[in-house]
């Protein structure tokens, strides 16, 4: 009998280990966060992003918040491996203990630690993956990126503004292409223009000029495009500046010409617009700020963009859900439930948590790459205030 | 009509150029697979070190673009001779697997270092004023870029020609490759010969990196990312047939061009269709003699 009890206090224990409910009781004093990032391979930009984001929010607030000291621990996927992903949530939830989780540069890796997240009831928030679906994962988790159709619906709304009539889509041929793709067509559409033409880029494509030329047979005054940054939005820019389509058409993406890379494309680029949730350009007082720490820790050649903007944005958020529990046990669902609703000032300006869907209200910014005193760079030239996410149903019809 | 002629010339050119390429950075390892039966699977790593320096070369030192390339060439050349004496030289009597699983962890270091050096980021390289302009061709205008890497295979390809035909290099070369023991018999020094061709296929991949980076990114995963096509390029030819390498190449680039103009969606997939039937058709190479 004795051995029995012992067998399943044992057992209890394991199980309490394995779903990460809190075995000692008490207020601890210190609250870890595990980070899923790309230290290493083909998005090890968005990794680099994560660091500093986060680092530079430290190194502006402290390390502790709400009576806790607050310390970050990273994991690399090192490419686009979901399984990787949720082995390494799993590790960072029953041996280190991690009570938040942080990162997600890719959907996929999203809905791959979605169950985990939801059973352990471990808040979980997403930097970057952008997905509809993202969310559905579980209900503790919330985004400081975006919902895809917030910048793919701004920049049809944007090209309408301007005037464009008649525009071609090219998407990467993988599900945030597709989410993109009909997230500009509804809204260009519902808008009075019309969509000449769609093409679904297969993503291990690197030469773009075959793509590009069948976009110059069509005629158009306006192109979307949605690719991967690196190689891929490299090449399909390049593709379409050589053939003169950047002068012609108002081309618009996201962020395959943001600040850091620019130096990477000749003066070919000079008018692609970007539409997105943040931009190095925006003046306001927190963005002055983390650009001004980020150049003070990492040179003054170092440029922000997305990832870390996220990352510094998401820290923030990790940081009001401690402060929420200030003075009681650490409950991830209460400090999920805190901070819905929640309205700040980010980096990328005023932005909200809706306390419905979970998913941001922000601002989309309209940025152009224009040359200024010999140096490329995007200048901020419209925005959309307070930009809600579609339903669920909006996105599926 | 018009249309279907002005799409006929993009083809042929923007494919020809691809397919030039695509046969500078691969028929080094067409050659050294004849002579050495070595399946060097970090040939690309050579390719991709020939665009990094040359980026080197122009940022650092600030060369010239027509400087930076051929210096490049000839410092990737001179390391593929030194690592084929010291390397490679252990893989020509080991199982075939050891040589896969040491030539892809040579890959696999250039990636890490290229990340470390250079950063995860792409890299372009910066064409000088004479190269960026375009030029009319067949009623259309035609990038001064495409029809400069078209003329560079134009070279390569006479080049091979000579040599091989018309030098006793050449002839050494060939008999070497179709029948290594008895070319050695006869006297000729083989391994200088297979040294000089290491080298001289490491340089062509180093070119072909340099200058085609407007077409194949340069990034750390180039030696990984692009070994598909090169091993295709290899495949399709035959191990050592060069003059089919040039062959194949085009055949590849026009047909993986075409594709990607008339069935955007499936493009990237025409090419491995082609693969599929051809190795099953012809598995000794494309043009390969039969029997």
């Amino acid at each position: 009998m004795f051995e029995l009890k012992k067998k399943l206090a044992a057992f209890a224990a394991v199980t309490a280990l394995a779903v990460g409910l809190p075995v000692t009781a008490g207020a601890q004093d210190q609250i870890k966060v595990g980070i899923l990032s790309h230290d290493t391979g083909p998005f090890a930009q968005n990794g680099q992003g994560f660091h500093r984001g986060i680092e530079v929010y430290q190194a502006l607030h402290g390390k502790s918040a709400g009576g806790r000291e607050i310390e970050f621990v990273y994991r690399d996927i090192g490419g686009p491996n979901p399984a990787v992903g949720k082995r390494l949530a799993e590790e960072l939830i029953v041996r280190e203990k991690v009570q938040i989780l942080g990162g997600f540069a890719l959907s996929s890796e999203a809905l791959a630690v979605g169950p985990i997240v939801e059973q352990t009831k471990t808040p979980a928030i997403t930097f970057i993956a952008s997905s509809p679906s993202v969310l559905a994962g579980s209900q503790y988790f919330l985004k400081s990126g975006q919902h895809i159709a917030q910048s793919s619906s701004a920049g049809a709304t944007f090209a309408r503004k301007q005037g464009a009539e008649k525009c071609y889509i090219v998407v990467s041929d993988y599900q945030p292409g597709y989410d993109a793709q009909k997230a500009f067509r509804k809204t260009f559409e519902s808008e009075g223009g019309q969509i000449v033409g769609e093409v679904r880029v297969p993503l291990n494509t690197v030469d773009f000029a075959a793509i590009v030329e069948g976009i110059a047979s069509t005629e158009t005054d306006c192109i979307n495009v949605f690719v991967p940054p690196g190689a891929p939005a490299i090449g399909l820019l390049r593709a379409l500046a050589e053939r003169g389509l950047v002068e012609s058409n108002f081309v618009v993406g996201m962020g395959e010409a943001e600040d850091h890379i620019l130096p990477q494309y000749d003066d070919s680029v000079v008018g692609f617009k970007g539409a997105l949730y943040y931009a190095e350009a925006l003046d306001n007082e927190e963005n002055k700020t983390f650009i001004a720490k980020l150049k003070e820790l990492y040179g003054p050649d170092t440029q922000p963009d997305f990832a870390s903007a996220s990352a510094y944005d998401g820290a923030h958020l990790i940081y009001e859900m401690v402060k929420s529990q200030e003075g009681k046990d650490w409950s991830g669902p209460d400090a999920v439930e805190a901070v819905k609703g929640l309205s700040w000032n980010g980096v990328r300006g005023p932005m909200k948590i809706d306390p419905e869907t979970r998913e941001l209200v922000q601002n989309i910014y309209l940025r152009e790459v224009q040359k200024v005193d010999g140096k490329l760079q995007n200048a901020i030239v419209d925005q959309l205030e307070a930009v809600e996410a579609p339903s669920k149903e909006w996105m599926e019809n | 009509m018009e249309q279907f002629l002005a799409s006929l010339a993009f083809i042929i050119l923007y494919g020809g150029t691809y397919g030039a390429v695509l046969f500078i950075i691969s028929v080094g390892l067409v050659m050294t697979m004849g002579l050495m039966r070595v399946p060097n699977l970090a040939h690309g790593a050579f390719a991709a070190l020939g665009g990094y320096l040359t980026i080197l070369l122009m940022n650092q030192a600030g060369a010239n673009y027509f400087v930076a390339v051929p210096v490049a060439v000839i410092l990737v050349a001179a390391l593929g001779a030194l690592a084929e004496r010291t390397i490679y030289v252990r893989l020509y009597n080991i199982p075939e697997l050891d040589q896969i699983l040491l030539t892809v962890g040579i890959a696999f270091i250039f990636v890490g270092g290229l990340a470390l050096t250079f950063g995860p980021n792409v890299f372009t390289i910066r064409l000088p004023e004479v190269l960026s302009g375009s030029v009319d061709l067949f009623g259309r205008s035609f990038p001064v870029y495409r029809v400069f890497l078209l003329a560079v295979g134009a070279l390569i390809i006479l080049g091979f020609w000579l040599v091989f035909d018309r030098t006793t290099l050449g002839a050494k070369l060939r008999a070497a490759v179709d029948n290594r023991s008895m070319a050695q018999a006869t006297g000729i020094n083989v391994e200088r010969i297979v040294m000089l061709a290491f080298a001289a296929g490491t340089g062509l991949a180093a070119l072909g990196g340099a200058i085609g980076a407007g077409l194949f990114p340069l990034e750390p995963l180039y030696p990984i990312k692009y070994l598909t096509i090169i091993l295709i390029i290899v495949a399709l030819s035959g191990f050592g047939n060069i003059k089919s390498s040039i062959v194949v190449a085009m055949v590849v680039g026009i047909a993986d061009t075409a594709a990607r103009y008339y069935l955007p969606e499936l493009g990237g997939f025409a090419i491995y269709a082609l693969v599929i039937a051809a190795v099953a058709m012809r598995p000794a190479g494309m043009f390969a003699r039969q029997g």
